[in-house]
């Protein structure tokens, strides 16, 4: 089922319409359709809160940049490694292996 | 509430009038700024206000001297909505300080130099935030809540104002900021588009000449929009700059963006470690990892699952659903080690019911026909390098690189 939200084409996989959209995504939806709406349930959908208001600096907030490359240093991009040892991997092979009792 | 005599309240609007005029004459910003910063319920504020509410009869002060009556226009608004504010009601409040703040514009506009521009990023917040007080009073009334939408259309008109080739226009960053948080917190994100199409592609505008601080605030939300629309390597750019150049102390701040961020580089194949998680408080994320580094399918639905409320709320629930492909080729890459390590010979051939029964043992109960059909998306989206031979149900993988590493592209959609 293809939707269109605030003009951004969106595709509603399986798994979506198990879990249905988020709050946010229904809102818009509503949004661009414009349907008219009474007055109390304006206030439920209106009275939005962003969880993840960036808080304001100060108008002559100052800060030294070389701690902050600090926090952009804790990411690993070679993780995905030919390692077979760990616990899952042994639970994985002895599955594997067990072929006759299963079936 | 203290209540001034009729002497000293006459004194304290009276002075107020002065530090007023003469803030504009000698071109002081701080000082002016703090008149009308009513958010920071600064006792002088809050006792010239009291003075208001007893005087009763300040626009005759206003009038008494040419001093004050050529900033009539801008004052008596500001004197009822500071005496609306003080009573708490914040309806009344928001219409006079929108009053206020467009006569203030008015001035502002003839006032060559940008000297002036730090009381607009003040008369900006405060009439953001009184809009959305006013709106909540509207709607624990029982009325429609439409002050926070008034602030942005004013806010508009200000972006309109500071958008031209003079020194003002470094101030066009901050106010598209504020415009921001509006959007994002009615949820009318669509309306962002103009606003950063005029800062991203307006000559007049340098990216570069704006302070850092908005730069940051300005790349956090576009970098968020980035995710909205699933363009990670845009999303990956914004967001990094923004953690880049955060003031590090900012610890909340920090935190947002990483929230954001790490759904975008996991999309991306890189992990964040553990003691980022741990020291921002990002732990939901933990699981998430955990399954992309094993394999584990389990865990990855397990994960979703137990923080489904949070992932829908921030809205990167399908970003992290999508993640499943890169966990499905994990857990097929491990067969097919576990597989070599038995007989090498014949590890590149992966039948289709050994997958079966890793799923099986994952709580994933499929048939051959759903697995064949998700190897085959796995095959399309690149990472299997290899064909299906349907009639005996193999995998035949490449010999060369049959699992194709992301190196930081996202997954072909």
């Amino acid at each position: 089922m293809l939707y269109l939200i605030n003009n951004f084409q969106y595709t509603k996989t399986p798994l979506q319409e198990i879990f249905g959209f988020s709050v946010q995504f229904r809102f818009q939806e509503e949004m661009a359709t414009e349907q008219p709406k009474s007055a109390t349930e304006d206030v439920k959908i209106d009275l939005f809160e962003d969880d993840d208001e960036f808080e304001e600096f100060e108008i002559n907030e100052e800060w030294e940049e070389k701690e902050g490359k600090e926090v952009t240093q804790h990411w690993e991009d070679d993780w995905d490694d030919d390692d077979v040892t760990d616990d899952f991997s042994l639970q994985l092979r002895r599955e594997l292996e067990n072929n006759t009792e299963k079936n | 509430m203290a209540y001034p005599s009729m002497g000293e309240a006459h004194r304290r609007i009276t002075d107020y009038l002065n530090n007023f005029s003469d803030a504009v004459s000698y071109q002081d910003v701080a000082s002016l700024a703090q008149l009308f910063s009513f958010s920071s319920n600064s006792p002088p504020l809050l006792s010239v206000a009291d003075a208001l509410n007893f005087f009763q009869d300040a626009n005759r002060l206003i009038k008494q001297s040419e001093k004050f009556s050529q900033y009539g226009e801008i004052l008596a608004p500001l004197f009822r909505s500071l005496q609306s504010y003080r009573t708490g009601n914040l309806v009344d409040a928001y219409h006079a300080f929108e009053k206020f703040a467009n006569a203030f514009i008015q001035e502002f506009r003839n006032w060559e130099s940008a000297w002036a521009l730090e009381a607009l990023y003040v008369i900006a917040y405060e009439i953001r935030v009184l809009a959305e007080r006013a709106d909540r009073e509207l709607a624990s009334n029982g009325k429609s809540p439409e002050k926070l939408k008034g602030a942005g259309s004013f806010l508009m008109k200000v972006f309109g104002v500071l958008a031209g080739k003079g020194p003002k226009r470094v101030g066009a960053l901050y106010v598209t900021c504020q415009l921001f948080k509006i959007y994002f917190k009615l949820g009318t994100v669509h309306l962002c588009r103009s606003v950063i199409r005029s800062i991203e592609t307006a000559r007049i505008f340098d990216f570069e000449e704006f302070p850092r601080r908005d730069k940051v605030t300005y790349m956090y939300y576009t970098g968020r929009l980035e995710v909205f629309n699933e363009n990670f390597p845009a999303a990956d750019h914004k967001l990094s700059y923004a953690l880049t150049h955060c003031n590090p102390l900012r610890e909340a701040n920090i935190r947002m963006i990483l929230k954001y961020l790490i759904p975008v580089k996991l999309s991306l194949g890189i992990l964040p470690e553990t003691s980022l998680l741990e020291k921002y408080n990002l732990l939901e994320y933990h699981n998430v990892v955990q399954a992309l580094k094993r394999g584990d399918l389990r865990l990855l639905r397990h994960a979703l699952q137990e923080h489904e409320d949070q992932f829908l709320r921030s809205g990167v629930y399908l970003v992290l659903e999508k993640l499943e492909l890169q966990v499905y080729q994990r857990l097929v890459k491990k067969i097919y080690f576990i597989q070599k390590q038995k007989d090498p010979s014949k590890a590149h051939q992966l039948k289709l019911e050994v997958i079966v029964k890793a799923l099986k043992w994952l709580e994933m109960d499929m048939d051959l026909d759903e697995v064949e059909c998700i190897m085959t998306i796995l095959i399309y989206k690149n990472l299997v390098k290899g064909y299906f031979a349907h009639k005996s149900k193999v995998v035949v993988l490449s010999k060369q690189d049959p699992f194709p590493k992301l190196n930081g592209k996202p997954v072909n959609s």
